[in-house]
């Protein structure tokens, strides 16, 4: 909502308490788009006072590849939690995807099929979760945790629980190749970042979910198909893990199992909090989640460089998500939601 | 924008009724919520619907809004032609709007985007903000509203959310609008804006079902009352018939 609240432009209020409360509506918007955006721009001038070169163009650019499969997943992690929900399942789709895309890549003379074949099995594991959400009414929370687990089994399952390689991998300039000087992870990314954008503001399924967000009851009584609001955005969560394991697996010429993808589902969720979508669903947006993406890959990158030890690194990053969420409550709290 | 409100001409036994619920019918699983009730609406006129709590008034609403379905051998008529309501949008397509106790607005959302809630204008593909600002400017007006329609839910009050539903029933060119106990969370000088508010709906030829506790209210308002009590029907009676204690005993 944050957009609309900015750029809906002057309204012909009649008394001036409404157009002051209106234009706290607004403001309060756009902290929430920019909000993280001036912590971002220090992090990244204190990390350059303190490393030196934090700011160079290449490692502004590993940046922007360490932040880009996080940035995708958390894609899909903002439409969910957008609709009330949360997809704890990413990534372990993420991985049983890479490994079905390495596997793909294997099949003689036609090897790009890797590609159409993971996003087909994490759309389809998305799916899954839409269903027992939408259909069986199960809890968001308790579906994805156990489809944490139980696609972590099946992509340990689909290569006999060892390390799948290709070192010709057909696609792998999505995960090492640039086109115009730019990695194809970072524009991937970028494109995802703008279909979603389309997708929420432009189409009349974004309006629908938000209003599911907002109040679901009041969405089914609009006669809003509920049940497909959330199948498709289990779906587009799902789909979004997908190419996640693709960009992966481009990068690594490889996929693991038992590895790939750990606890990424924590990165995208604090990614899509950082950028001042709330938990309650309905409200936020997808450049906020962008910005929260770069703040994470940003603190990432530079404490490294700064040269924090790696324990220093968990205790800060997770103390940064806390600290967020926080706000998140303060936020809550202050605009009264019912 | 409102009518001095006691100048209607007496409408109804001219009119042919809008709605017609002959011998409704509802039983839960061990519970007859209604029997053989009937009611009939005409347009033009506000109708209170009485009784005590689960004397049957919001099952019968219910059964009219599409949230239940009634048991077979009923029949419910509109404009003379009996209509099936399965649902929730089958209701809606007749003409048939609910204000609930419990508002059912997005907070989170425009008043322009709830007001199109579920049937959102397209163009080349894309939501029609514009036309979706621009088309329920008028309604807002009409209804005398103080905000709008870029205004978010979540910064109106209750009046004024309950404002938005009604302008959404009427946006919806709803004909027969259901008002369950619309008071109860009211500022009295917010009632005496939504009377008169109802006062220019009726004027505007719809009817509307308003279901009360308050005898005041009933009594200030409404044309004819309805009365149910056990889930049955006990009669209607007319204005002129009504006074505080000729009935409900």
């Amino acid at each position: 909502m944050a957009e609309e609240t900015t750029a809906a432009g002057a309204l012909p209020d009649k008394n001036a308490e409404r157009a002051a409360a209106n234009r706290k509506m607004r403001v309060q918007g756009l902290i929430r788009t920019v909000g993280m955006l001036p912590v971002l721009i220090l992090l990244a001038i204190g990390f350059q006072l303190m490393s030196g070169r934090f700011m160079s163009t290449q490692n502004l650019s590993i940046v922007a590849q360490q932040a880009s499969i996080n940035t995708v997943l958390a894609a899909g992690m903002t439409v969910v939690i957008l609709t009330g929900g949360i997809d704890l399942s990413v990534g372990s789709i993420l991985a049983a995807a890479a490994m079905v895309a390495v596997m793909g890549s294997l099949i003689p003379d036609a090897g790009m099929l890797g590609i159409p074949l993971a996003l087909g099995i994490g759309l389809l594991f998305g799916l899954a979760n839409g269903v027992l959400i939408a259909f069986i009414r199960l809890p968001p929370f308790i579906v994805t945790l156990g489809s944490l687990t139980a696609v972590r089994g099946v992509a340990r399952l689909l290569g006999g629980d060892t390390t799948v390689f290709n070192s010709s991998l057909p696609f792998a300039f999505i995960g090492n190749g640039t086109l115009f000087g730019i990695p194809w992870l970072v524009i991937i990314a970028f494109a995802t970042i703008v279909v979603t954008w389309l997708i929420l503001r432009r189409t009349v399924l974004g309006v629908h979910i938000y209003a599911v967000g907002g109040n679901e009851s009041a969405a089914r009584l609009s006669g809003i198909k509920v049940w497909a609001v959330l199948l498709f955005a289990y779906g587009f969560s799902g789909l979004m893990a997908g190419l996640g394991g693709v960009m992966s697996s481009a990068r690594l010429f490889a996929a693991n199992g038992t590895q790939l993808g750990q606890s990424y589902e924590l990165d995208a969720i604090a990614a899509v909090i950082l950028g001042g979508t709330s938990f309650v669903g309905g409200i936020g947006s997808i450049w906020g989640t962008l910005v929260g993406a770069l703040i994470i890959a940003v603190l990432t990158n530079g404490l490294v460089l700064v040269g924090v030890s790696d324990i220093w690194q968990y205790i800060i990053k997770g103390l940064v998500i806390i600290g967020a969420v926080a706000l998140d409550r303060y936020r809550s709290k202050g605009s009264a939601r019912t | 924008m409102q009518q001095p409100s006691e100048q209607r001409p007496v409408l109804q036994p001219v009119h042919k009724p809008v709605l017609e619920m002959e011998a409704i019918s509802k039983t839960f699983p061990g519970v007859r919520a209604l029997s053989d009730v009937s009611l009939t609406v005409y347009p033009g006129e506000v109708h209170a619907l009485m009784g005590e709590n689960g004397a049957g008034k919001s099952t019968l609403m219910k059964i009219l809004s599409g949230a239940y379905i009634a048991d077979p051998g009923g029949e419910i008529r509109i404009d003379g032609t009996p209509v099936v309501i399965d649902g929730p949008m089958a209701a809606k397509r007749l003409g048939v709007a609910v204000i609930y106790q419990e508002l059912s607005l997005s907070p989170n959302l425009t008043v322009a985007e709830n007001i199109y809630l579920g049937r959102e204008p397209k163009k080349a593909g894309q939501v029609d903000r514009a036309t979706m600002k621009a088309g329920c400017g008028d309604v807002l007006e009409r209804l005398g509203a103080s905000f709008g329609p870029g205004t978010i839910v979540e910064s109106l009050s209750i009046a004024e959310r309950q404002l938005v539903e009604i302008a959404r029933a009427i946006h919806a060119n709803a004909r027969i609008l259901v008002m369950d106990e619309p008071t109860t969370t009211l500022s009295s000088r917010e009632t005496d804006k939504l009377f008169a508010l109802i006062r220019q709906l009726r004027a505007d030829g719809l009817a509307v079902i308003y279901i009360s506790h308050r005898m005041a209210e009933v009594y200030e308002l409404s044309d004819r009352c309805s009365v149910l009590r056990d889930g049955s029907y006990v009669g209607t009676l007319d204005r002129e018939q009504l006074s505080a204690d000729a009935w409900c005993a």
